[in-house]
């Protein structure tokens, strides 16, 4: 048992920081392009599911304007044949259907629409829940929506009867667990940046004379997120070393992603509280991780979704 | 990042398993409350025996200590196995997991000698004197005072409280003042003393549950041979906080084995009351939070961090036990109200939850600890 990163891990994840530190400010595309040059994004892939799973919470610290967990993780595991040079998005409700219509699969077609679907407004193919299949569908009609996170593009996207190849049942598996783990590694990146920010605003802002960060009420707030971003940290450790092993990973990611979920969304919320009025304004970065993490709680699975697979795990 | 059992680690796991079978008492049921005269008499003594004996107690002290030289991951597996078995925490945990190693670090050869022995083969059960009335979440404000004696060595005078085992303990490991009018960190000193000796009164506490883990001790001459200070005398300070910097880690091993067995219950107790579907959602988020307290343990172990960063496990493990066990007492619902009476296994978890509201305070308060981890972890200005 070595439950710790060792160096070849560090030296991973500061080069993925300094790269999306590099790419902030930058536009959408050049992003997209960035990260598929030289082979990057394949590198990751292949470096294992604890690489990935750091990369994926850097991608969360720095607040990368690219939907990381959606298609540079969760669509590769499921169809790694698809590669990155034809960007690949995920049409796949994975919390049920609150009133939506499932897409259908007929004749080897897939008709319907799913949203709202994260991805980048270059996606040439889908990966789509219709039934109880995973299928690559190659023609899909884009709707733009409005996201509350500003760092992603968000869509409508329809099927008319596209040409449909179903994948194998695994797919699903990994689709869901992979993209669920990554979603729980860039919220404890995102909680990380959020308690990172709060720190400083609390050792700087003064009221009454001193810094707000001497008052107990205020250092408590900010202990409460470490206990949180720290427990967060080990949970996705921890799936990370059971996609690694090979075995079943189900259970260690159901865990990671329903704890992470709820633990980063407190985090945000406390971090708005220490840094008062000024987080709540549009200007101030905060809330942009913020509704990072908002998102991501619900994708691949929020925590009901995650606590209910658990309970199925014990019958 | 890697959990597996290494090949050497998972074999050691496999021959741990076989021997806590074959020792343990014939009809064995690790659900089966224990009577106290059962943790203190046959696991207090022969248990403890035998586990030295299997070289299972201080498999990783190093080999001239009486040790086995192992590493420390052989002792996660053997704490690991013993929860899993259901054998009660060892009544000497105190002295195998913080006394011995402080005193392969601080103590003398003279004492290593004499007393690491009796730590390994249960002959000596060992107790801690560290807080007393004013000195609770601040240690440093230890009065219990300790004078040279005309006739060699030093006579105590004070109070310890909240001594857990000084009813059964053989011996304490106290921190008491040396320096007459000495304050703070300075002037301390790290002692042993015998608990069977006149000058030493034990007083039980009643707890709100009913039990008596924690004791008041009063000395009033109770003798401390010069040769059983630990350390320099006035050098207290340091080597209690070398002793709590082993309090970390090693303790919260198995911990979690025994929670997920007690949540196995709640669950089969849910079902069986009809109201599974109604606390399932509760039920799976303490089933992940007992999984982080696991991961969060072997972090603590694998890095082998110093000091703050236990606070963090230490706020983490305690709440998460408070909300268990309040969870408990919901689905118990109104058959929790008695203590004893004619369904144990709903009547256990008042007891239990009562028992969790002290472990907010034990061990350093939980807002103790969310101080250290702001100032010392955080860096956020006194």
């Amino acid at each position: 048992m070595r439950f710790a990163i060792d160096d070849g891990e560090r030296q991973a994840s500061g080069a993925a920081r300094e790269l999306f530190s590099a790419l902030a400010g930058a536009d959408r595309a050049a992003i997209e392009r960035r990260l598929g040059e030289s082979g990057w994004l394949s590198v990751v892939q292949d470096a294992g599911a604890v690489v990935a799973l750091l990369v994926a919470t850097e991608a969360g610290w720095c607040g990368l304007e690219y939907p990381f967990t959606e298609m540079a993780i969760a669509a590769p595991a499921a169809a790694p044949g698809l590669g990155v040079a034809a960007p690949v998005g995920v049409a796949a409700a994975t919390d049920g259907l609150r009133g939506r219509e499932p897409l259908r699969f007929d004749h080897g077609k897939v008709t319907g629409a799913a949203w709202p679907v994260v991805a980048t407004a270059g996606v040439t193919s889908w990966l789509a829940l219709a039934g109880d299949g995973l299928f690559v569908v190659h023609e899909g009609r884009m709707e733009p929506m409005q996201p509350w996170d500003p760092s992603v593009e968000l869509w409508r996207v329809a099927f008319d009867g596209a040409a449909a190849e179903r994948l194998p049942d695994r797919a699903l598996y990994d689709l869901l667990d992979w993209g669920a783990a990554s979603a729980a590694a860039e919220m404890l990146g995102a909680a990380q940046r959020l308690l990172d920010m709060s720190v400083e605003h609390a050792k700087h802002r003064a009221q009454f004379g001193r810094p707000v960060g001497t008052f107990q009420a205020v250092k408590h707030h900010c202990a409460n997120m470490h206990v949180l971003v720290e427990t967060m940290r080990a949970s996705v450790w921890g799936a990370a070393a059971a996609l690694a092993s090979g075995e079943p990973a189900g259970k260690a990611v159901s865990i990671a992603k329903s704890y992470c979920g709820p633990a980063a969304r407190r985090v945000a919320s406390t971090a708005l509280q220490v840094h008062g009025g000024i987080g709540f304004t549009w200007e101030h970065p905060l809330h942009r991780h913020l509704k990072r993490i908002e998102r991501l709680a619900m994708e691949f699975g929020d925590a009901r979704w995650h606590r209910a697979r658990l309970l199925r795990a014990l019958r | 990042v890697r959990l597996s059992d290494a090949p050497e680690v998972a074999a050691y796991r496999a021959s741990v398993r076989d021997w806590i079978a074959g020792h343990l008492p014939g009809g064995w049921d690790p659900g089966r409350a224990l009577t106290e005269e059962e943790r203190w008499g046959w696991f207090g003594r022969e248990w403890e025996r035998g586990l030295h004996e299997g070289g299972l107690n201080g498999a990783s002290w190093p080999v001239d200590a009486g040790g086995r030289g192992l590493t420390l991951d052989h002792e996660v597996v053997i704490l690991e196995e013993m929860a899993r078995a259901g054998v009660p925490e060892s009544v000497n945990y105190l002295a195998k997991t913080m006394l011995g190693p402080t005193l392969m670090d601080h103590g003398s050869d003279d004492q290593r000698m004499r007393f690491l022995r009796g730590v390994l083969d249960g002959s000596t059960m060992w107790c801690q004197g560290f807080s007393e009335p004013n000195a609770g979440s601040d240690l440093a404000a230890v009065e219990a005072r300790c004078k040279a004696d005309a006739g060699g060595g030093y006579r105590l005078h004070g109070q310890k409280i909240w001594t857990s085992l000084a009813i059964r303990a053989d011996w304490m490991f106290a921190l008491v003042r040396s320096e007459p009018g000495s304050s703070r960190h300075e002037g301390l000193s790290f002692v042993l003393l015998d608990m069977k000796q006149a000058g030493v009164e034990v007083r039980p506490i009643l707890q709100i549950d009913g039990l008596s883990d924690f004791n008041e001790v009063f000395f009033d001459g109770a003798r401390v041979e010069e040769r059983n200070v630990v350390g320099r005398p006035g050098d207290g300070w340091r080597v209690a906080m070398t002793m709590l910097g082993y309090e970390r880690g090693l303790a919260h091993v198995g911990r979690y084995i025994r929670f997920d067995a007690q949540l196995d219950d709640l669950v089969a107790l849910a079902s069986r009351f009809g109201v599974l579907d109604a606390y399932a959602p509760r039920l799976m988020e303490i089933r992940a939070e007992i999984e982080v307290y696991r991961l969060a343990t072997y972090r603590l172990l694998s890095e082998r961090v110093e000091g703050p960063a236990a606070s963090v496990v230490k706020v983490f493990w305690t709440e998460m036990l408070q909300r268990m066990q309040a969870l408990a007492v919901e689905i118990a619902g109104e058959l929790a109200l008695s203590r004893v009476g004619s369904m144990p296994e709903a009547e256990v978890w008042e007891g239990r939850y009562l028992a969790s509201l002290s472990r907010t305070l034990a061990g350093g308060t939980s807002e103790i600890q969310r101080n250290i981890i702001a100032e010392r972890l955080l860096g956020l200005p006194r």
